[in-house]
Parts: structure tokens; sequence; C-alpha cells
């Protein structure tokens, strides 16, 4: 077995950066926190959990038993720990508080049996369309992904993705066997997650893949940040795009969207940027942009178990959008874009980056067929 | 009828709750624990209001809770309270006509400032912890930003306040008393003993055109303190400003290049200086003041007061270092004459060297000349420790005579009664006589800033 990335913290770490936390007292970590904007309560917030933490750690098992709402009360946005300057990292202690609730069996049923099925059947939803796939070569150094999100609920994107990049003279592998894992990580089923990510690499190792294009961040995440090291490089499908020769004139004021996984957790900030540049757009940023982007409420298992809390994050999303004059949001990630066009309602449209990208390139055709935005 | 049924029917529209994880979260980390009894996130003012009249006519202690920085101690009453989280109350009404805004106790100032933005205004106050405080508890504590200099404590633009007073009743004060010789200044600073800050309206002032920053190094605190006399002397004070030496315990931590720009240039201090206004003057101030600093230090390239400025609210180079090593950071805010800074520096570091903290010692000067602090970064386990209350000790005892013990936290319950009196002086005669006015049966924050209300009593 290759070594997994992220190594799995002793109590005793786990207190040291409590103790951290504890002693700087500053409550960075509150602002633009998604459970602390759901709930209300400091104990939703990282520093309230940290000191529920530091509690209940030293306490063994019932300890450790009694900290589901503080591990599962969480978007893993990482913000947190983005806006940390004591050291606290609570961003880090999360999964490893996680891991330890799997191995005292507790895990939301809801989370436990979605990640055990997806692991099985290689997807969390009940099928995923692979028509996409049809032509495509079965070895080949370059791999694309598009995410079971994409493929169940959306194939009309790897579709427009595989279209895309032929034009850019890549025609890639299709990888669709295997689910990222990103359900069995979040739940903390770590032995899950690692086995299923040994099966994910050798697949790709079978048909001689060296770099995956990605459509979506949460598995570019997944297989970028928390997958053992493989000698593979992820990248996402925004990251090929900004370095193609692309241009267009949409001629919108588009307010974009970090999500989590790719401006925080990736450090994918200026592709996107520059690719809503080239095809004509003017880039509004909110408030959070970047690395300390403000979450959508949507990430880590968050908005399924806590719909209503997560989509107060979403709405303050949307709302400062409108304050700014966007005439719509943009982001790389179908929950980010879900989630925000659900907060949105007809007030203003909320798009993919592909969207745009892909109505570029093709001569407008596709997603923005028949809409407002190029006039 | 239980506690937690009785406020949850009095302040219907507030989250009421005495679970021992929330509890938990609303403790003093570094008191005892058991203080606070349950906790009310009131969603209205008449939620605040329901919650004073049922607490004060059963003698329960109220503890008002904004951003929960606790710096001094100031949510650590001294009987079993319960805790009044203010931060849903964070309505903000911009008029921007007049120059004011109304902002909800809840509100942080970076909350306020974005809203005045919109408009070409800004909000002056400006604190590091400008995303976690509130306005209700800035107030309270009369705290102070990295423009204090031009502009004072955050109380200072206030023009009036709607407080919630402990028998359940409102008030709406401005600066001039009342009947009952109410004022903003009979709250503002009273760190939550008197009433609950519902609302304020400031002025606010346009947003500057444009800013300039310079960076300096110095080989001695003393050339440091020597060149802001000097900017003070030429009428060039900045409008902001943050320097002080680098403490030797992260200092080795710094960035490799960093590292090797200051022992090139023999750097033991940093000095990073902000002008704001007009495009013509601030060129031209800024130009002056790097000449004069010039002749005491080495300016720094320029790349690194650029960062300075728009990160200053968490740019701490000597805390990136801390939080590598796993120190933590504990400051002492002071009120040093500038013609003292130099004897109070010497003094600390002869206290330093007697406890055996001079490794982890810094002096720092922030926005105003008589603005000294002293922080010290240290293992966790030291904090608290024999010689670490002996070095808290005579820095207090340093202070108060060469200065004093400055309140930007309050002084809360982690200063001791003696050295609240001799800070305070007047004020806390003051205080006293309102509190026992306002507040007789002592709900209000027991045991904070004041004696608790039994002693008042006598």
């Amino acid at each position: 077995m290759t070594d997994a990335k992220r190594a799995r913290l002793s109590v005793e770490e786990v207190l040291s950066h409590l103790e951290l936390c504890a002693s700087a007292e500053c409550s960075f970590c509150r602002d633009g926190c998604p459970s602390y904007r759901a709930f209300l309560l400091e104990s939703k917030a990282p520093r309230g959990k940290n000191r529920v933490l530091m509690k209940r750690l030293p306490e063994g098992d019932d300890g450790i038993r009694s900290l589901s709402t503080v591990a599962y009360e969480c978007s893993v946005c990482g913000r947190c720990s983005e806006v940390c300057i004591s050291g606290g990292d609570t961003f880090s202690i999360i999964p490893e508080i996680r891991a330890r609730l799997a191995e005292e069996g507790s895990v939301p049923n809801v989370l436990e049996k979605g990640a055990r099925d997806a692991m099985k059947t290689g997807t969390p939803y009940s099928s995923k369309d692979r028509s996409w796939a049809d032509g495509l070569p079965g070895k080949g150094k370059v791999g694309y992904f598009p995410g079971c999100n994409f493929m169940a609920n959306e194939p009309d994107v790897p579709k427009r993705t595989v279209h895309l990049l032929g034009r850019l003279g890549i025609e890639p592998v299709p990888i669709s066997d295997h689910c990222c894992g990103g359900p069995a990580f979040n739940a903390g089923l770590t032995d899950l997650f690692h086995e299923n990510a040994e099966a994910f690499i050798a697949d790709l190792k079978e048909k001689g893949v060296r770099k995956v294009i990605l459509s979506c961040p949460g598995c570019l995440n997944i297989l970028r940040n928390e997958f053992p090291k493989s000698g593979v490089e992820f990248v996402h499908l925004v990251q090929v795009l900004a370095e193609a020769d692309v241009s267009g004139r949409i001629g919108m004021r588009v307010a974009y969207h970090d999500p989590c996984n790719l401006g925080r957790k990736s450090y994918v900030v200026d592709p996107p940027r520059a690719l809503l540049k080239a095809i004509g757009c003017e880039v509004l940023e909110f408030a959070d942009s970047g690395p300390d982007s403000a979450c959508c409420g949507g990430g880590g298992g968050f908005a399924t178990l806590h719909p209503d809390g997560s989509a107060v994050s979403s709405t303050d999303r949307v709302t400062e959008a409108l304050e700014m004059g966007a005439d719509a949001i943009v982001t790389a990630c179908r929950t980010c874009r879900d989630r925000l066009a659900e907060a949105a309602g007809d007030r203003i449209p909320v798009y993919l980056v592909l969207d745009l990208a892909d109505g570029t390139i093709d001569g407008f055709e596709s997603a923005l067929e028949g809409g407002a935005v190029h006039d | 009828m239980p506690l937690l049924d009785e406020l949850r029917s009095a302040a219907p529209d507030a989250v009421v709750s005495a679970d021992s994880d929330d509890l938990l979260a609303y403790r003093d980390i570094h008191g005892e624990s058991g203080r606070i009894s349950c906790i009310v996130v009131p969603g209205t003012n008449e939620d605040v209001l329901a919650v004073l009249r049922y607490c004060n006519s059963h003698e329960i202690p109220v503890v008002p809770w904004g951003g929960g920085t606790n710096l001094a101690g100031a949510l650590t009453p001294s009987r079993r309270a319960v805790a009044v989280d203010m931060k849903r109350l964070n309505t903000i009404t911009v008029e921007p006509d007049s120059l004011m805004v109304k902002a909800g106790a809840g509100a942080t100032p970076d909350e306020v400032d974005r809203r005045l933005r919109v408009h070409g205004l800004r909000f002056h106050h400006d604190p590091w912890s400008r995303r976690s405080a509130t306005i209700g508890g800035a107030l309270a504590l009369d705290s102070a930003g990295t423009l204090y200099h031009g502009y004072g404590r955050v109380g200072a633009e206030v023009v009036s306040m709607t407080v919630a007073l402990p028998d359940g009743s409102i008030v709406d004060v401005d600066n001039d008393p009342d009947g009952r010789g109410l004022s903003t200044s009979t709250f503002i600073g009273s760190e939550g003993v008197l009433g609950l800050i519902l609302e304020a309206t400031f002025m606010v002032h346009p947003t500057p055109e444009t800013y300039r920053t310079a960076g300096f190094g110095f080989r001695k605190l003393e050339r440091m303190v020597d060149g802001l006399q000097a900017l003070a002397d030429a009428d060039l004070h900045p409008d902001s400003f943050i320097g002080g030496s680098i403490p030797r315990a992260v200092a080795a931590l710094q960035p490799a290049t960093e590292r090797a720009m200051m022992k090139a240039l023999g750097i033991r201090c940093g000095l990073f200086v902000y002008y704001e206004g007009e495009e013509g003057p601030v060129g031209e101030r800024t130009s002056a003041a790097v000449k004069v600093l010039s002749k005491y230090g080495k300016k720094m390239p320029q790349k690194y007061s650029d960062e300075w400025w728009p990160n200053r609210h968490t740019y701490f180079e000597a805390n990136q270092g801390a939080v590598e090593a796993n120190l933590m950071t504990h400051v002492f805010d002071l009120i040093i004459p500038q013609d003292s800074t130099l004897e109070m520096a010497g003094r600390v570091d002869v206290l330093a060297a007697e406890t055996g903290f001079t490794d982890a010692l810094s002096h720092t000067l922030f926005t105003a000349l008589d603005a000294y602090t002293v922080a010290l970064y240290i293992e966790p386990n030291r904090f608290g420790s024999p010689e670490f209350r002996a070095f808290e000790h005579g820095l207090n005892e340093a202070a108060l005579e060469l200065g004093t013990v400055m309140r930007i936290h309050g002084y809360g319950s982690h200063f001791s009664p003696d050295i609240v009196r001799r800070s305070l002086g007047d004020r806390l005669a003051e205080l006293v006589q309102s509190k026992i006015r306002l507040d007789p049966n002592g709900i209000l924050n027991p045991g904070i800033l004041i004696p608790d209300s039994s002693e008042v009593d006598r």
C-alpha cells in the first residue's frame, strides 16, 4: 500500500493545536463559518468546537462518542484554518475526529450508508451516464474524470467537456469506474476510503494515465490532497482552458465564487479568472475570495444533514453578488452552483465557468442559448 | 417553571440553551468553568429587555456577550450568570447624506465598514479583530484600532445610543446628559456593568482618496523611538503605524529571505508607517517621512510595507513565527508618555531578565507614540505560571508609575481591584455611583471592573 498523505493525529497532537487556539481567543474563524451562520451559537463555530474538544477528548471513548455534532456540523470548507492566526487548525482536526467517530461506529447513518453504497457501486448516486466516453481511447497519458455528480445529474457537462477538449486537441482516456472516495472521506471511514483510493490508482496505472483532468473540484481535492502519492497529476478543467488560446466578447459583469475545494484547498485561484477575462467577462470579486473565500454552505455532507442551515451561507453570497451589481454569479463547482442557484431563485443567474467558456468557443451555443447574457 | 422555559417564554425570538457543549463554548477557557448557567441569543431588542426584566426580578446575574475575545476576562462574572449573546442584533442602517451609520450591538466593525464603502465612506474603528469584535463589545470597552491616532477610540465618533437598562427598561442617550444624568459616556467603557448597548449611531468619514506606506528597519529600539519622535516634531506623525522589536524566540523562524534581509541590514526592530488623504499631499508627506526616518534606520524593500497595510488585521510577523514554534502570544497594552518610552522599555528588559522571559519579549508601539505594548511569546504552559505573574505584576507597577495600563481590552476580571482603582481614579467612583443607581440588584456582569454588588451596597 502506498503511503497515505494525511497522517493521523494523536490525541496529544490535537490537544496541542487546541491549546494554541484557546490561548489566542481571537475568533477570526467564526466569521464566515457556515456552521456558525446556520446555528448562531458559539459552540457551532470553530473556536467553540475546539473548547468542546478540549474537554471531551481526554475523556476517552465516551468523550469521543459525544463529538458527533462537533464533527459533522461542519462543511469542511477549511476557511477556519485559512484565517487562523493561532495555529489552532480546526480544519485538520475535524477529519481526525470523524475518523475516530467512525472507529467508534458513530457516523450518522445517512452519511455511512451513502459512503458504503458509493464505494461499492462506484457512485453515490443511483446511476451514472457513461455515454460521454463513447469513442474515447482505452489507454493514454491524459485522462478525464467528470466526477459522479456530473455523470449522474448533468451528463451534458462531460459530453460538452469532451467536445471542448477535442477542439483543444486532447482526446482523453475516460475515467469512470470508481468514485473518488469523497463520501467515505467526509464520513471519516478512512479504511474504506483508502481501499477505494488504491483501486482508483490501480485503474489509472492500468490505463497508463499520468495526468487527469477533472470537472469536479470536490473530486480534485480528494485526488490531489487526500489520495496516497501515485505520481499522477490532477488538474481542473479551468486550468486546461486557461492555458488554451481562447477569447470571447461576452461582455458580462460576473461575480466569481471560488469553490473551497478549488480556491482554498487546491490553490487554483488565477486560472478561472484568467479564463473568464479572456472570454470577455469583467470579474467582480467578493470581499472574501481566493483562498479566503466564503463557503456556499454545501460541502462535507453539511447540506445533506442541515439543508436549512446550509442555505444561510449561500443566501449571504447571493446577496453580496447582487449588491456588487453583478450580471451573474459564476463558479466552477456543481455543488456550489446548485446551492447558489437555489438561493438566487430568479434574482440572478448562476453559471459554471464551463457554461460560458463552452459557449464562447463553440460560438454561443449550448448552455447560454436563448439567454440574456450575450447581447 | 424552570429557568430555560421561563426565558423561552419571555423571549420568544431568542435561542435559549443550557446544553453542556454550548456552555463549554461560552466559558472562560482560562477561568473557572460553570459560571454560565444558560445562554440566550436574542433575536430582537424586545428579547433583551424581556430577559433583563426576568433576570432582574429574580436577581439572576447576566453577562453580555459580543465577539467573545475576553482578553481581560470581561466575560467571567463572579457569580453564575445567564450569557446574553448579542450577535444576532446586527442591523446596519447607513445615512450617507448625513454621514452617519446606525449599527446594532452584534454587527462587526468589518460589516459596518463594508456597508459604508458602497457609499464612499468608511468606519473609523479598525481593530485587528474587526471581523470578530462587535459594536456593542467595542463600545463597552471603548476599544482602539489602527486609526486611533486620527480618530480616537471607537466611542469618540458616537452621537447617540440605545441601551437596555438592568431593570428591562430602554433608554436613548446622546452626548449631552439627560434629566437623569445619562449620556453616551455613561455607558462607553463601562464594560457592560450598567446596561446592554442595543445600537449606536456614529459619525462616519469619506474614504481617503489614496494612501502610501513605508517600512524601515532599525538596529535598536532607541533608534526607532527617536525616529518616530522626529516624525512627530516635523509634523509628520503617521496616520497609522506599527513598530517594534522582534523577539529572539521567533526571529529565527522568519522566512529565509526576510531573515537574510534582517541580518544584512542589522535589523532588530521593524516599523511600518501609513499616510492617507489626497494624492499629492500624501505623496509629499510620505516622501518627507522617508527622508526623516532614513536618518535613524534603513528603508525596507517596498513590497514589505505594500503587503502590510492590506493585511494589517492578520499581519503579525512575529506571530507567524510563534505559530510555527507552537508558542502563544500574550499582550499587555499600556499608555506610556513618549518621553518615558525608553525608560519603560529598560525596566521591562530588566523585568524579563529577572523572570526568564528575555527571549520571549517584544516591545511595540502602535498607532500613537504613547500606545506601548509588551508581548510575550511563550509556551502555553508558562501562561499563568508564578514567573508570568511576577512579570505581569512588575509590568503593571512600572506602567502605573510612568503612565497607565491601557484599557482597549477592558479591565474585566484579570486586573486586581488595586490596579483598576489606580488606573481609573475618579472614573471608577462615577461608575460605582451609576451602578448603585441603575443596577441596585447588581445583576449586570458582577465582579467585572468594579467590585461585586454586595460590596457596592456595603
